[in-house]
């Protein structure tokens, strides 16, 4: 029988490897024929958006821009949500940071402690908080 | 009791103690907690209690850390095994 | 299904994540998970009394029946005296804390 796991992330956008560590457990996971519901949360809702990059020159150097690309998780965060992973963001975080209205990346959805989280927590089996 | 542990700070030594007592634990070290892995830690880990510990592969690979050989190193797949074994686990 | 959780609350007031163990515990409790909110470390911060957001929530749960904690040694360690913290709060020792933690399904730091 499928069993769920719940993860918690309250790092951000670059701060930390915890983006990385959730979203490979998360895919793993779910290869497994597992459910997994990812609860963004403090920081963690800074992954939530669409990047909007500038364009020309980023006059930062080459390595360093394979290193900070290495550890953007948009991408993967988009396929989560179409292999089937349940993405929510804690709205009153967002709006803590000014990007409410900024538009959702890939199927993350708009939630909220009280409401999605917890609804995640009640079918689950395993819950992790990944921060620092 | 399964602790999921993502950070290399020796304070964490003191939550494991708390956290578990006298309890079996089993370390699964991802991300920066892969810094246990290495011998310097184990002795310490055998009064804790500690009796499995995993480190994830690539986090290992990165920091090139030399795993004792108390310790298994894991990939994603085996611990999306690993993490639904247990009955607890614990989020440091 | 999980339904018992430890949360410890380790950071101090001027750290978000104070706030968001004690809002996760808020909302948990309220859907009637068993919550235990344990402060501990740089968290006993939270527990003391005053005013501000933390201390309402706090309030808010303890109004509610919620089972709050806070760590004896790191309260000593800081040189709070225990009468400084939120009535209602339960001061305890690492072999309770330890107990709850052995009783719970999930425990989760902040």
């Amino acid at each position: 029988m499928a069993k769920t796991l719940t993860i918690m992330l309250t790092s951000g956008a670059a701060e930390n490897e915890d983006a990385l560590v959730a979203v490979k457990l998360a895919k793993a996971v779910l290869a497994k024929g597992n459910k997994v519901n990812i609860y963004l949360f403090g920081n963690g809702v800074n992954l939530s958006k669409v990047e909007t990059p500038i364009t020309g020159d980023l006059h930062i150097a080459p390595n360093l821009v394979e290193h900070i690309e290495k550890n953007k998780v948009i991408k993967n965060l988009i396929e989560l949500g179409e292999m089937g992973a349940n993405i929510s963001t804690c709205h009153t975080n967002e709006h803590a940071r000014g990007i409410e209205a900024y538009p959702y990346v890939g199927n993350i959805q708009w939630g909220d402690i009280g409401g999605t989280f917890t609804k995640f927590l009640m079918t689950s089996d395993v819950f992790l908080t990944i921060g620092h | 009791m399964l602790f999921f542990v993502n950070k290399s700070n020796p304070s964490l030594l003191k939550r494991f103690a708390l956290v578990g007592g006298d309890e079996d634990k089993i370390l699964l070290l991802v991300g920066d907690g892969v810094s246990f892995a290495a011998e310097y830690w184990q002795d310490q880990f055998e009064e804790l209690d500690v009796e499995e510990i995993y480190a994830e592969n690539e986090a290992v690979q990165a920091r090139n850390i030399a795993v004792s050989a108390n310790c298994k190193t894991v990939n994603y797949d085996q611990i999306a095994d690993l993490i639904f074994d247990e009955e607890q686990v614990v989020s440091l | 299904m999980l339904n018992s959780f430890v949360i410890f609350d380790t950071k101090p007031l001027g750290v978000e994540l104070s706030a968001l163990g004690i809002r996760m515990a808020w909302a948990c409790h309220e859907k009637g998970f068993d919550i235990k909110l344990v402060f501990s470390e740089e968290g006993v911060w939270c527990a003391t009394k005053k005013t501000g957001y933390h201390a309402t929530m706090i309030q808010k749960l303890l109004d509610a029946d919620a089972t709050l904690y806070c760590r004896k040694k790191c309260l000593e360690m800081r040189g709070i005296d225990e009468d400084n913290i939120i009535e209602g709060i339960e001061v305890v020792g690492e072999e309770d804390i330890t107990e709850m933690c052995l009783d719970a399904e999930s425990v989760n730091y902040f």
